[in-house]
Protein backbone atom coordinates (compact mmCIF):
# COMPACT_ATOMS: atom_id res chain seq x y z
CA UNK A 1 0.00 0.00 0.00
CA UNK A 2 2.83 2.38 0.85
CA UNK A 3 4.39 1.83 -2.56
CA UNK A 4 1.11 2.57 -4.27
CA UNK A 5 0.77 5.79 -2.30
CA UNK A 6 4.38 6.70 -3.04
CA UNK A 7 3.74 6.05 -6.72
CA UNK A 8 0.73 8.34 -6.70
CA UNK A 9 2.71 11.06 -4.96
CA UNK A 10 5.58 10.69 -7.39
CA UNK A 11 3.23 10.94 -10.32
CA UNK A 12 2.19 14.37 -9.10
CA UNK A 13 5.69 15.75 -8.93
CA UNK A 14 6.87 17.36 -12.18
CA UNK A 15 10.14 15.79 -13.30
CA UNK A 16 13.15 18.01 -13.03
CA UNK A 17 13.47 20.20 -16.09
CA UNK A 18 9.90 19.59 -17.22
CA UNK A 19 8.92 22.14 -19.85
CA UNK A 20 5.67 23.87 -20.56
CA UNK A 21 2.91 21.83 -22.11
CA UNK A 22 0.73 24.58 -23.61
CA UNK A 23 2.61 27.05 -25.80
CA UNK A 24 1.67 29.95 -28.00
CA UNK A 25 2.86 29.20 -31.53
CA UNK A 26 1.44 32.05 -33.61
CA UNK A 27 -1.19 34.74 -33.36
CA UNK A 28 -2.84 37.11 -35.82
CA UNK A 29 -4.97 40.14 -35.00
CA UNK A 30 -6.40 41.58 -38.18
CA UNK A 31 -5.46 45.18 -38.87
CA UNK A 32 -7.62 45.13 -41.98
CA UNK A 33 -10.38 42.91 -43.32
CA UNK A 34 -9.38 39.48 -44.63
CA UNK A 35 -11.25 36.60 -46.21
CA UNK A 36 -9.15 33.96 -44.45
CA UNK A 37 -6.29 33.35 -42.05
CA UNK A 38 -3.87 30.47 -42.61
CA UNK A 39 -1.45 28.81 -40.23
CA UNK A 40 1.05 27.00 -42.43
CA UNK A 41 4.20 24.89 -41.98
CA UNK A 42 2.59 23.10 -39.05
CA UNK A 43 5.03 20.25 -39.62
CA UNK A 44 7.48 22.49 -37.77
CA UNK A 45 5.38 21.89 -34.65
CA UNK A 46 5.37 18.10 -34.75
CA UNK A 47 6.82 17.94 -31.24
CA UNK A 48 3.33 18.91 -30.09
CA UNK A 49 0.55 16.35 -29.89
CA UNK A 50 -2.48 18.61 -30.30
CA UNK A 51 -3.30 22.10 -31.53
CA UNK A 52 -5.74 24.59 -30.08
CA UNK A 53 -6.98 27.62 -32.01
CA UNK A 54 -8.63 30.39 -30.03
CA UNK A 55 -10.63 32.88 -32.06
CA UNK A 56 -12.70 36.00 -31.51
CA UNK A 57 -14.29 36.89 -34.83
CA UNK A 58 -16.70 39.16 -36.58
CA UNK A 59 -17.59 39.00 -40.26
CA UNK A 60 -18.73 41.50 -42.86
CA UNK A 61 -21.80 39.43 -43.64
CA UNK A 62 -25.21 40.59 -42.45
CA UNK A 63 -25.99 37.04 -41.31
CA UNK A 64 -24.22 34.67 -38.96
CA UNK A 65 -22.25 32.38 -41.25
CA UNK A 66 -20.13 29.37 -40.34
CA UNK A 67 -16.48 29.63 -39.45
CA UNK A 68 -14.89 27.21 -41.92
CA UNK A 69 -11.80 25.12 -41.25
CA UNK A 70 -9.79 23.75 -44.19
CA UNK A 71 -6.86 21.39 -43.55
CA UNK A 72 -3.94 21.07 -45.98
CA UNK A 73 -5.91 23.15 -48.53
CA UNK A 74 -8.20 20.15 -49.09
CA UNK A 75 -11.69 21.27 -50.13
CA UNK A 76 -12.57 18.09 -51.99
CA UNK A 77 -15.43 16.89 -49.83
CA UNK A 78 -13.50 14.90 -47.25
CA UNK A 79 -15.03 16.29 -44.06
CA UNK A 80 -17.74 14.73 -41.92
CA UNK A 81 -19.09 16.77 -39.01
CA UNK A 82 -21.98 17.09 -36.61
CA UNK A 83 -23.19 19.90 -34.41
CA UNK A 84 -25.26 20.39 -31.25
CA UNK A 85 -26.62 23.88 -30.70
CA UNK A 86 -28.92 26.06 -28.65
CA UNK A 87 -30.46 29.26 -29.97
CA UNK A 88 -32.20 30.43 -26.82
CA UNK A 89 -35.48 28.68 -27.53
CA UNK A 90 -34.63 25.15 -28.64
CA UNK A 91 -31.81 22.65 -28.94
CA UNK A 92 -31.07 21.04 -32.29
CA UNK A 93 -28.49 18.87 -33.95
CA UNK A 94 -27.36 18.49 -37.53
CA UNK A 95 -24.64 16.75 -39.48
CA UNK A 96 -22.94 16.78 -42.84
CA UNK A 97 -20.97 14.15 -44.68
CA UNK A 98 -18.51 14.63 -47.53
CA UNK A 99 -18.46 18.36 -46.95
CA UNK A 100 -15.80 20.61 -48.44
CA UNK A 101 -14.84 22.00 -45.04
CA UNK A 102 -15.23 21.55 -41.30
CA UNK A 103 -17.44 24.03 -39.48
CA UNK A 104 -16.40 25.56 -36.18
CA UNK A 105 -19.41 27.52 -35.04
CA UNK A 106 -21.05 30.66 -36.35
CA UNK A 107 -19.23 33.97 -36.72
CA UNK A 108 -20.71 37.12 -35.24
CA UNK A 109 -22.53 39.06 -37.97
CA UNK A 110 -21.59 42.53 -39.13
CA UNK A 111 -24.15 44.42 -37.09
CA UNK A 112 -23.60 45.26 -33.44
CA UNK A 113 -20.55 47.29 -32.57
CA UNK A 114 -18.06 45.43 -30.43
CA UNK A 115 -19.92 42.11 -30.70
CA UNK A 116 -17.60 39.19 -31.48
CA UNK A 117 -18.07 35.43 -31.43
CA UNK A 118 -15.75 33.13 -29.49
CA UNK A 119 -14.38 29.84 -30.84
CA UNK A 120 -12.11 27.32 -29.14
CA UNK A 121 -11.01 24.74 -31.70
CA UNK A 122 -9.12 21.59 -30.70
CA UNK A 123 -7.25 19.69 -33.40
CA UNK A 124 -6.34 16.30 -31.98
CA UNK A 125 -3.27 14.27 -32.90
CA UNK A 126 -2.69 16.57 -35.87
CA UNK A 127 0.64 15.15 -36.96
CA UNK A 128 -0.34 11.49 -36.74
CA UNK A 129 -0.32 9.97 -40.23
CA UNK A 130 -2.16 6.75 -39.45
CA UNK A 131 -5.63 8.04 -38.61
CA UNK A 132 -8.16 10.66 -39.62
CA UNK A 133 -7.80 14.02 -37.87
CA UNK A 134 -10.54 14.93 -35.43
CA UNK A 135 -11.58 18.49 -34.62
CA UNK A 136 -13.78 19.66 -31.77
CA UNK A 137 -15.10 23.19 -31.22
CA UNK A 138 -16.93 25.05 -28.48
CA UNK A 139 -18.25 28.35 -29.81
CA UNK A 140 -20.87 30.94 -29.16
CA UNK A 141 -21.99 34.54 -29.19
CA UNK A 142 -24.77 36.78 -27.99
CA UNK A 143 -25.55 39.61 -30.38
CA UNK A 144 -28.49 41.93 -30.24
CA UNK A 145 -29.66 40.40 -33.52
CA UNK A 146 -28.98 36.75 -32.79
CA UNK A 147 -27.40 34.33 -30.34
CA UNK A 148 -26.05 30.82 -30.37
CA UNK A 149 -24.09 28.26 -28.35
CA UNK A 150 -22.61 25.34 -30.26
CA UNK A 151 -20.58 22.22 -29.70
CA UNK A 152 -19.30 20.67 -32.92
CA UNK A 153 -16.93 17.94 -33.93
CA UNK A 154 -15.91 16.07 -37.00
CA UNK A 155 -13.20 14.31 -38.93
CA UNK A 156 -11.06 15.12 -41.92
CA UNK A 157 -11.14 11.79 -43.72
CA UNK A 158 -7.50 11.78 -44.66
CA UNK A 159 -4.62 10.21 -42.75
CA UNK A 160 -2.03 12.79 -43.80
CA UNK A 161 -0.35 14.85 -41.11
CA UNK A 162 -1.89 18.29 -40.91
CA UNK A 163 0.56 20.85 -42.26
CA UNK A 164 -1.75 23.83 -42.74
CA UNK A 165 -4.98 25.08 -41.23
CA UNK A 166 -7.04 27.77 -42.92
CA UNK A 167 -9.92 29.62 -41.25
CA UNK A 168 -12.41 31.14 -43.68
CA UNK A 169 -15.39 33.43 -43.42
CA UNK A 170 -18.28 33.44 -45.89
CA UNK A 171 -17.62 37.16 -46.11
CA UNK A 172 -14.47 38.87 -44.86
CA UNK A 173 -13.40 38.82 -41.25
CA UNK A 174 -13.56 42.30 -39.80
CA UNK A 175 -10.64 44.24 -38.39
CA UNK A 176 -9.94 43.25 -34.80
CA UNK A 177 -10.73 39.56 -35.33
CA UNK A 178 -8.11 37.50 -33.51
CA UNK A 179 -6.69 34.05 -34.27
CA UNK A 180 -4.22 32.38 -31.91
CA UNK A 181 -2.59 28.99 -32.43
CA UNK A 182 -1.32 26.97 -29.48
CA UNK A 183 0.54 23.68 -29.24
CA UNK A 184 -0.20 21.11 -26.55
CA UNK A 185 2.35 18.44 -25.64
CA UNK B 1 9.88 30.22 -31.20
CA UNK B 2 7.02 28.88 -29.01
CA UNK B 3 6.03 31.05 -26.09
CA UNK B 4 5.14 29.47 -22.73
CA UNK B 5 1.68 30.61 -22.03
CA UNK B 6 -0.80 28.92 -19.71
CA UNK B 7 -0.13 30.52 -16.34
CA UNK B 8 -1.82 30.18 -13.00
CA UNK B 9 -2.61 33.77 -11.99
CA UNK B 10 -4.27 33.06 -8.66
CA UNK B 11 -6.24 30.45 -6.78
CA UNK B 12 -8.45 30.26 -3.74
CA UNK B 13 -9.44 27.09 -1.93
CA UNK B 14 -11.70 28.12 0.92
CA UNK B 15 -10.61 27.11 4.39
CA UNK B 16 -13.77 28.61 5.86
CA UNK B 17 -17.11 29.52 4.38
CA UNK B 18 -17.34 32.80 2.52
CA UNK B 19 -20.00 34.82 0.79
CA UNK B 20 -17.80 35.54 -2.21
CA UNK B 21 -14.38 35.12 -3.77
CA UNK B 22 -12.75 37.93 -5.72
CA UNK B 23 -9.78 37.93 -8.04
CA UNK B 24 -8.72 41.55 -8.39
CA UNK B 25 -5.95 43.60 -9.99
CA UNK B 26 -5.89 41.31 -13.02
CA UNK B 27 -3.29 42.69 -15.38
CA UNK B 28 -3.86 43.00 -19.13
CA UNK B 29 -0.78 40.94 -19.95
CA UNK B 30 -2.79 37.94 -21.12
CA UNK B 31 -5.23 37.50 -23.99
CA UNK B 32 -7.77 35.10 -22.48
CA UNK B 33 -8.69 34.05 -18.97
CA UNK B 34 -9.72 30.57 -17.88
CA UNK B 35 -11.56 30.14 -14.60
CA UNK B 36 -11.99 26.67 -13.14
CA UNK B 37 -14.56 26.50 -10.35
CA UNK B 38 -15.70 23.71 -8.09
CA UNK B 39 -18.01 25.31 -5.54
CA UNK B 40 -19.63 23.67 -2.55
CA UNK B 41 -22.78 25.50 -1.57
CA UNK B 42 -24.13 25.94 1.93
CA UNK B 43 -27.65 26.20 0.58
CA UNK B 44 -29.27 23.49 -1.51
CA UNK B 45 -30.29 24.53 -5.01
CA UNK B 46 -27.96 27.49 -4.94
CA UNK B 47 -25.82 28.25 -7.95
CA UNK B 48 -22.60 30.06 -8.75
CA UNK B 49 -22.63 33.63 -10.05
CA UNK B 50 -19.91 35.76 -11.65
CA UNK B 51 -19.47 39.51 -12.10
CA UNK B 52 -16.82 41.44 -13.98
CA UNK B 53 -15.40 44.66 -12.52
CA UNK B 54 -18.19 44.65 -9.88
CA UNK B 55 -20.65 45.59 -12.62
CA UNK B 56 -24.29 44.56 -12.32
CA UNK B 57 -25.34 45.59 -15.83
CA UNK B 58 -24.90 44.42 -19.41
CA UNK B 59 -24.97 40.62 -19.13
CA UNK B 60 -26.64 38.46 -21.81
CA UNK B 61 -26.65 34.71 -22.14
CA UNK B 62 -27.67 31.78 -24.30
CA UNK B 63 -27.43 28.28 -22.88
CA UNK B 64 -28.19 24.69 -23.83
CA UNK B 65 -28.59 21.93 -21.30
CA UNK B 66 -29.25 18.21 -21.22
CA UNK B 67 -30.37 16.45 -18.06
CA UNK B 68 -30.48 12.89 -19.30
CA UNK B 69 -34.06 12.96 -20.49
CA UNK B 70 -34.50 16.20 -22.40
CA UNK B 71 -32.59 19.18 -23.77
CA UNK B 72 -33.58 22.83 -23.61
CA UNK B 73 -32.12 26.18 -24.61
CA UNK B 74 -32.75 29.55 -23.00
CA UNK B 75 -31.51 33.09 -23.36
CA UNK B 76 -31.90 36.33 -21.49
CA UNK B 77 -30.29 39.16 -19.58
CA UNK B 78 -29.11 39.45 -16.03
CA UNK B 79 -27.29 41.43 -13.41
CA UNK B 80 -24.48 38.87 -13.43
CA UNK B 81 -23.51 35.62 -15.11
CA UNK B 82 -25.23 32.57 -13.68
CA UNK B 83 -22.69 29.81 -14.18
CA UNK B 84 -25.06 27.00 -13.26
CA UNK B 85 -28.66 27.98 -13.92
CA UNK B 86 -29.70 24.35 -14.27
CA UNK B 87 -26.74 22.61 -12.72
CA UNK B 88 -28.00 23.70 -9.32
CA UNK B 89 -26.39 21.77 -6.59
CA UNK B 90 -27.10 20.59 -3.14
CA UNK B 91 -24.49 20.60 -0.46
CA UNK B 92 -23.62 16.99 -1.22
CA UNK B 93 -23.24 17.22 -4.97
CA UNK B 94 -20.19 18.66 -6.66
CA UNK B 95 -20.45 20.79 -9.73
CA UNK B 96 -17.75 22.06 -12.05
CA UNK B 97 -17.69 25.18 -14.17
CA UNK B 98 -14.95 26.06 -16.66
CA UNK B 99 -15.19 29.62 -17.91
CA UNK B 100 -13.26 30.87 -20.94
CA UNK B 101 -13.19 34.67 -21.08
CA UNK B 102 -12.03 35.68 -24.55
CA UNK B 103 -10.10 38.89 -25.25
CA UNK B 104 -10.82 40.12 -21.72
CA UNK B 105 -8.72 43.28 -22.06
CA UNK B 106 -9.65 44.18 -25.63
CA UNK B 107 -11.89 47.02 -26.77
CA UNK B 108 -14.76 44.61 -27.48
CA UNK B 109 -17.84 43.33 -25.75
CA UNK B 110 -16.60 40.38 -23.72
CA UNK B 111 -17.52 36.84 -24.78
CA UNK B 112 -17.35 34.04 -22.23
CA UNK B 113 -17.82 30.39 -23.18
CA UNK B 114 -18.73 28.05 -20.33
CA UNK B 115 -18.98 24.33 -19.81
CA UNK B 116 -20.81 23.44 -16.61
CA UNK B 117 -21.55 20.04 -15.16
CA UNK B 118 -23.24 18.44 -12.25
CA UNK B 119 -22.52 14.75 -12.31
CA UNK B 120 -25.84 13.82 -10.77
CA UNK B 121 -27.96 16.25 -12.69
CA UNK B 122 -27.10 17.96 -15.93
CA UNK B 123 -24.49 19.14 -18.37
CA UNK B 124 -24.51 22.58 -19.98
CA UNK B 125 -22.83 24.80 -22.50
CA UNK B 126 -23.20 28.55 -22.31
CA UNK B 127 -22.26 31.68 -24.24
CA UNK B 128 -22.27 34.99 -22.40
CA UNK B 129 -21.77 38.55 -23.48
CA UNK B 130 -20.84 41.37 -21.17
CA UNK B 131 -21.78 44.43 -23.22
CA UNK B 132 -18.89 46.52 -22.01
CA UNK B 133 -15.64 47.42 -23.75
CA UNK B 134 -13.69 47.99 -20.53
CA UNK B 135 -10.77 45.72 -19.75
CA UNK B 136 -11.73 43.17 -17.13
CA UNK B 137 -9.63 43.73 -14.02
CA UNK B 138 -11.62 41.80 -11.43
CA UNK B 139 -13.80 38.71 -11.15
CA UNK B 140 -16.22 38.23 -8.28
CA UNK B 141 -17.73 34.81 -7.65
CA UNK B 142 -20.62 34.36 -5.26
CA UNK B 143 -23.48 32.00 -4.50
CA UNK B 144 -27.00 32.72 -5.65
CA UNK B 145 -28.08 32.10 -2.08
CA UNK B 146 -26.13 31.37 1.07
CA UNK B 147 -22.39 30.96 1.40
CA UNK B 148 -19.70 29.03 -0.39
CA UNK B 149 -18.51 26.29 1.93
CA UNK B 150 -15.04 25.22 2.99
CA UNK B 151 -13.32 23.28 0.21
CA UNK B 152 -14.79 25.33 -2.62
CA UNK B 153 -12.01 25.85 -5.12
CA UNK B 154 -11.36 28.51 -7.75
CA UNK B 155 -8.40 28.68 -10.10
CA UNK B 156 -7.71 31.54 -12.46
CA UNK B 157 -5.37 31.05 -15.42
CA UNK B 158 -4.11 33.47 -18.03
CA UNK B 159 -3.36 32.55 -21.64
CA UNK B 160 -0.82 34.66 -23.47
CA UNK B 161 -1.26 35.69 -27.07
Amino acid sequence: MSFILLGILNSQVPPSGAGNSFDLLETTVLGSVASSVTFSNLNNYSDYKHLEVRVTAKSNDANNQALRVILNADNAGNYNWHRLEGDGSSVSSTNQTNDARMVAGLIARSTGSGEFSGHIISVLDFSNSSKFTTIRTLSGFFQTANKRIQLSSGAWRNTAAVTSLRLEAFADFQTGSRFSLYGIK
Amino acid sequence: MPTPTYDLIASNVLTSSASSVTFSSISASYRDLVLVCQPIHATATSNLRLRFNSSSTGYNFVIAIGDGSSAVSESGTGTEINLSPYAQITTSQDSLQIVQVMDYAADKHKTALVRANRAAGATEMQAHRWADTSAITSLELFAGSGNLNTGSSFYLYGIVS
